[in-house]
């Protein structure tokens, strides 16, 4: 047994003051009797007025030496190291965050998460019968492994199914879930097991909290950005890196073209610190990967941070196909947005709607909606009534309206950030299609229908640009741009910029796409298919950091259109993987319960209870003996 | 200071004392002997052996069946009653300031008893000593016989009495043994008799050899062990210091009711031991508190006894 503050063992200096108060001589009344013969023995049994051996006879002395020992001891608060640390009903909130995969010397050869894992299940199978245990994974989205049992082997499964992911860990979710789960237990706790980086702003829990950290190291290198632009004719990359650790820190920073080694440089980053590299790259280069590993003599626990990857070159050309009588707002747009190969074709050429090759943009500017409409994604302005022999099923226009008041602008990501209310338009048509829902509206009509027809995007513009002061406005910039991102097919996967791991990427597929496959940097692959269905696949296999290669296939089974996404991990929460001294939970810091404290019985409130009782007793035989005096006057 | 008034002297008239082993009186008394003796009291007949008193033959008897006859009369004789009141400084308990009486004092209860059961003996015509003693203090009276003393014995006692009761402090606080004064009574080779001892055996060393002495002289005792109610109940409470009334030693205590409790549990067993004692020895021993009327003790307690026909 040992004591928490032992300090408080000076208390016991009180006995002093006890014992002497015992043995100062009491100011007795004389009393006359007539003989002392019969008291002889009784004065020797009673009196209390001097030396030791009187004094060790006394019944109160020795109930107010025991009592001082019971609070005394009670205030030093002893303790026992108990095998059964955690009794009743235990949450455990086990930390599956990136971080938790670093290994370092301090967990013998495993992982943090690997070590927290031994450690629940040691918890797990010191657990008595009537013990319960509930287990909570709080990674990104913390889920419930295991609810309020004392199975120790559906624990122990528990335990092995789960493995961390490279994300960072929501802790005001698991929270939220303890406390659910807490609601209406009566003996519970919840005990917290991570390597700290907790927010300061967690809510309180409504049982005991225990802080289990896990780890001791925080040296660790990271990378923490990687980018590149086009810069005349070359690429420029840009690399940021840290050192997360306490103590400078050497390391190689290496970068790949393709696979190939590139270049390497030596980094010397001291604590805390933050560089940053920049390189030029050859134009043609498709992916680049960055990394940084320690070397010799520098440690570098966690790794999942040492590697990132980015593509410069990602963007395709997409092919816009124009048929216009000349349209100078149109030319004038197009030639300045980015990324797109657009071929002008006069109205009246025969071939202006011809599949000499295909297109992944038709725009119709001023001409008849052609009967068979063309396979990729198709935008119209100013449509106007077809001849008898070319007049098309599924969309049709027909008179011209004037009064193009606005009444209405849909809630549309079409019309983001969109400012309609000083347009003016002199003249529209009157346009009509299956699937295609207005998204503008006037007094006359719709001014602007999009939706789809036979798996193609469709937008119509119902009037001429140049009979409008749109053009003019700050809103066509802007509606145009919403518009041809909306028919851009662009690349396979809709995102730009970084994606991290376990992030949901939307894959936006080509209009002839039939099905998708995307393998992933372990080689493993993942097929959808795309049943006719041209909305965005949501990808959410993107836990491992490295580069997807996604491929979209025809009908035929040829290769439509392909891409790339880089999954990199860069979390600066996650990468500072030193373990945090102490955790607050409401407005409380719970402080670590390391593993010397852990299973730590403390004995305080036996050794109160105690002096109670034995204060309770002294009372009780005080109150007697006065009353049998009391009892023996009446009689 | 009267001991004794009219009507209890009345009451005293019609008893008699009694001792189951009578002893030889010196003089005739009025006690009926077992003896066979030279009364004209008739008890029986009894054929002449050679030796007999011719006096005493029934010549009647022998003219008429010509066998000679001694005609057997009951002998009469006196009793020796010793009576021995301990007079010591603890007997002169309790001490009531301003109050004349003292009804329970333990000396004037004694002194009572002393003066009844004398008045007793001289009313029976048997031959009354009496003693009052401590270590520094003794007096005698008797022997005397005849109810013509009666007044005189009274009034030794209350003489006594008033001595003693007003004796200055330094006078009482001396250690007393009862032993030395009943051995030395006992060897003074008195005429033994029907022995009142009147105490309250609270001395230091005892009381055994003094009665065991008395005892073996040939005395029947009597004792009369006086307890004032305040000795066998004590109403005492907290921290005092107990100043022993004879020998002024003093004994510090915290009295509460465990501690009287202990206190009536060894008075008992104080009192079982010397009921044992005499038991053994044939005394006939009467505990009593002084709350109880005398007379009582009289003609019940000593009745019981068998004492007092």
């Amino acid at each position: 047994m040992s004591l928490v503050a032992p300090f408080a063992l000076a208390l016991g200096l009180l006995a002093v003051p006890i014992i002497l108060l015992y043995m100062l001589r009491l100011r007795r009344r004389e009393q006359l009797i007539s003989s002392t013969l019969l008291w002889q023995n009784l004065v020797q049994d009673r009196s209390a007025n001097a030396p030791w051996q009187k004094l060790r006879r006394n019944i109160f002395l020795l109930l107010q030496l025991l009592i001082l020992a019971a609070l005394t001891l009670a205030l030093a608060r002893p303790y026992i190291l108990s095998t059964d640390p955690v009794t009743g009903h235990v949450i455990v909130l086990l930390d599956a965050s990136a971080s938790m995969t670093a290994v370092e010397p301090a967990t013998g050869g495993q992982s943090r998460f690997e070590k927290a894992v031994d450690l629940v299940n040691q918890i797990a199978d010191g657990n008595g019968g009537t013990d319960q245990m509930t287990l909570i994974i709080v990674n990104d989205s913390p889920t419930v492994a295991a609810a309020a049992t004392n199975d120790h082997v559906l624990l122990n499964s528990a335990l092995e199914a789960v493995t961390p992911s490279l994300t960072g860990a929501d802790w005001h979710a698991a929270f939220a879930l303890a406390n659910g789960l807490l609601q209406g237990t009566g003996d519970s706790r919840v005990m917290i097991v991570s390597d700290g980086g907790l927010p300061k702003d967690l809510p309180p829990l409504t049982g005991e909290s225990i802080f289990v950290p896990v780890g001791e190291a925080s040296d660790n290198l990271a990378i923490t950005a990687l980018g590149s632009r086009a810069s005349a004719g070359d690429t420029e990359l840009l690399v940021g890196a840290a050192n997360y650790g306490s103590a400078d820190s050497v390391g190689l920073l290496s970068i790949y073209l393709d696979g190939q080694l590139y270049d390497s440089r030596r980094v010397e980053i001291a604590p805390e610190e933050e560089i940053t590299l920049s390189w030029t790259l050859p134009a043609d280069a498709a992916s680049v990967e960055a990394n940084l590993s320690p070397i010799e003599g520098n440690a570098d626990y966690f790794a999942a941070d040492n590697q990132a990857w980015t593509l410069p070159a990602s963007k395709s050309q997409t092919s816009v196909k124009l048929i216009t009588d000349g349209n100078q707002f149109l030319e004038r747009f197009f030639a300045i947005y980015p990324q797109l190969e657009v071929t002008r074709v006069n109205a009246n050429s025969p071939d202006s709607a011809g599949e000499e090759r295909s297109h992944d943009i038709y725009i119709f500017d001023g001409v008849a909606i052609p009967s068979a409409l063309p396979a990729g994604n198709i935008l119209i302005f100013d449509p106007q009534p077809a001849t008898s022999q070319e007049i098309n099923s599924q969309i049709s226009v027909s008179e011209a309206f004037t009064n193009t008041q606005l009444i209405e602008l849909a809630d549309d990501p079409r019309l983001a950030n969109v400012s309609w209310n000083d347009v003016n338009i002199a003249q529209a048509r009157q346009v009509q299609g299956a699937g295609l829902m207005p998204l503008i509206e006037s007094d006359g009509g719709p001014l602007l229908l999009a939706g789809e027809i036979d798996g193609r995007r469709i937008a119509v513009f119902p009037f001429d640009l140049a009979s409008s002061d749109l053009p003019l406005r700050i809103a066509f910039p802007v509606i145009m741009a919403n518009i041809i991102e909306w028919l851009h097919p662009g690349d396979a996967a809709g995102i730009d910029g970084n994606i991290n791991p376990g992030a949901v990427v939307p894959l936006i597929p080509h209009p002839r796409a039939e099905s998708v496959r995307v393998e992933m940097p372990n080689g493993e692959t993942w097929t959808h298919s795309l049943d006719g269905n041209s909305e965005p696949v949501l990808f959410d296999q993107t836990m491992l950091p490295g580069l997807y290669s996604v491929d979209l296939y025809g009908k035929s089974g040829e290769l439509v259109q392909s891409g790339q996404f880089a999954v990199n991990f860069t979390n600066p929460g996650e990468s500072q993987i030193a373990p945090g001294e102490a955790i607050r939970v409401g407005n409380i810091e719970v402080l670590p319960d390391n593993e010397e404290t852990r299973g730590k019985s403390e004995l305080w409130a036996i050794f109160l209870a105690v002096g109670l009782l034995l204060l309770a007793f002294e009372w009780w035989l005080s109150y007697h003996r006065g009353l049998n005096r009391l009892l023996l006057k009446t009689r | 200071m009267r001991l004794f008034d009219e009507a209890s002297l009345h009451k005293l008239e019609q008893l008699t004392l009694q001792a189951d082993s009578v002893r030889v009186g010196a003089m005739k008394g009025n006690r009926r002997s077992r003896k066979r003796g030279t009364s004209i009291e008739f008890a029986d007949y009894r054929e002449y052996s050679q030796g007999d008193d011719l006096r005493r033959l029934d010549w009647n008897v022998y003219a008429r069946l010509e066998r000679p006859f001694l005609k057997l009369t009951e002998e009469e004789e006196d009793l020796a009653v010793h009576i021995l009141v301990d007079v010591s400084g603890s007997m002169d308990w309790p001490i009531l300031e301003g109050e004349e009486d003292k009804p329970f004092n333990k000396l004037r209860y004694g002194l009572t008893l002393a003066g009844a059961t004398g008045y007793l003996g001289l009313l029976s015509g048997d031959v009354v000593f009496v003693t009052l003693f401590d270590d520094t203090y003794r007096q005698s009276w008797g022997p005397f016989r005849g109810r013509q003393n009666g007044w005189p014995l009274l009034q030794f006692l209350e003489n006594n009495y008033e001595r003693l009761a007003n004796r200055p402090p330094s006078e009482r606080k001396q250690s007393i043994s009862i032993n030395a004064p009943l051995r030395d009574y006992a060897l003074r080779g008195r005429r033994p008799g029907l022995l009142f001892f009147l105490s309250d055996l609270l001395a230091a060393d005892g009381y055994r050899e003094g009665l065991s002495a008395l005892g073996s002289r040939g005395h029947e005792i009597v004792l009369l062990h006086l307890h004032s109610p305040d000795e066998i109940s004590p109403q005492l409470s907290g921290d005092l210091r107990l100043v022993d009334v004879e020998t002024g030693e003093s004994a510090e205590v915290s009295l509460d009711a465990l501690t009287i409790e202990a206190y009536s549990d060894r008075l008992a067993a104080w009192h079982a031991e010397i009921g044992a004692f005499c038991a053994n020895r044939t005394i006939h021993y009467i505990p009593i508190n002084t709350n109880t009327p005398w007379d009582v003790i009289v003609m019940q307690g000593l009745r019981r006894q068998g004492i007092i026909r």
